[in-house]
């Protein structure tokens, strides 16, 4: 690099504020700062499981792999409850974790928002994971009702319900638009009902079908 | 999350991408970076929740410990003046072709080689002023010396860096 004036040195040296940490890391290192350091035994029992979110996360393909994650995640939950020996002990755990599913799915909904991930087997995918948290759901909160916690992943559940319903929407559209076999209109009708109702997933389901 | 979860977690943020850059560029592998910056953040925190009032400036206490951890690391592993410098920092993508990208990534490098190079206290006022737009004053309550002095130092770092680069 020759002849490099002062003010293009200065210029250079700001380019290096393009270097930024992982953010997958930076999101679990935070997570697991404000989650973990209180309380000191559930650090050491909980190590592994953040090892496995850390693990999943980093590899962007298994990533955007909704259920695979969500499911893995579900039974870090499990494994947190045999883990744990106290109540508290066992709360703390559960907070920690549900923050980590609300982050992820957070982030899902958002890059789902994103072009590159705008496609409906993808959407599908996040849906899946979604109705699988929904059923546990209540079984996972019976020990923490209305905290934070929940309301956070009511908040990251429903983000999704707001990205599906026009990507759907858009779906139904585009097929309004397309020449379609007659067993393909009856599945497009139930597929608009499904819509009505707000059962996205359902309806995404049945686009996937069509577009087979 | 009780307020001083909220208050670290505020902290947390506006210093992450901060301490991690700091440390990168003097260790220039994005393992090290993460696992020293996770230190800085986990002692931050400790030192936070035991004595909170104490900390008055929030971003020159991370970076204090983050220069210990540095120095640590250094003690521990014993320098390694022929570190690599061709990992590539993960950078965000500026929007640029892949050739713009790559001249980027080489003219970090390079750059980055040329601050590994530098005094360690050069180093340091060069990234706090000119990265991290930390103004002379801030810089100089940091290192504990008077105004006048870092900007002349900051003055002859740059100039010194200009040279390292010019022989790269």
């Amino acid at each position: 690099m020759a002849n490099i004036t002062e003010k293009q040195l200065i210029e250079s040296l700001s380019q290096l504020k393009e270097i930024k940490p992982r953010k997958e890391w930076a999101v679990l290192l935070k997570s697991q700062i404000l989650s973990e350091r209180e309380v000191a035994p559930v650090q050491a029992k909980s190590v592994g499981i953040m090892d496995i979110f850390q693990t999943v996360f980093s590899q962007r393909k298994l990533a955007y792999s909704f259920a695979v994650v969500l499911l893995l995640i579900f039974g870090a939950f499990g494994a947190t409850r045999l883990l744990s020996d106290g109540n508290a002990e066992r709360q703390v755990a559960l907070k920690q974790n549900v923050a980590a599913i609300s982050t992820k799915i957070t982030e899902l909904t958002k890059d789902l928002n994103a072009d590159s991930f705008k496609d409906v087997a993808s959407a599908k995918k996040l849906a899946d994971g979604v109705q699988t948290i929904k059923k546990l759901q209540a079984k996972t909160f019976a020990d923490m009702p209305g905290t934070p916690e929940e309301k956070s992943l009511n908040d990251a559940i429903a983000s999704v319900d707001n990205t599906l319903a026009p990507l759907v929407k858009n779906e139904i559209n585009d097929l309004n638009n397309t020449t379609l076999t007659d067993a393909q209109k009856n599945i497009l009708t139930n597929v608009q009902k499904l819509y009505d109702q707000g059962k996205y997933a359902e309806a995404l389901e049945e686009i996937l079908l069509i577009n087979q | 999350m009780d307020s001083q979860n909220e208050q670290f977690s505020r902290i947390y943020d506006q210093y992450i991408d901060k301490i991690y850059r700091f440390v990168y560029l003097k260790v220039s592998s994005q393992e090290i970076a993460e696992d020293i910056t996770s230190k800085v953040f986990i002692r931050g925190w400790e030192a936070f929740q035991t004595a909170k009032d104490n900390i008055k400036n929030p971003g020159a206490f991370l970076y204090q410990i983050a220069r210990n951890a540095v120095v640590d690391h250094y003690r521990e592993k014993g320098r390694d003046k022929t570190v690599s410098v061709d990992a590539s920092p993960e950078i965000a993508d500026p929007g640029e072709n892949a050739q713009n990208k790559a001249i980027l990534s080489a003219d970090v490098s390079v750059i980055k080689k040329a601050i590994k190079k530098k005094k360690k206290e050069h180093q340091d006022i060069i990234i706090w002023h000119y990265l991290e737009d930390m103004p002379i004053e801030d810089i100089a309550e940091l290192v504990g010396k008077p105004a006048g002095t870092v900007r002349v130092a900051l003055h002859r770092g740059l100039k010194e860096l200009k040279d390292i680069i010019q022989e790269v």
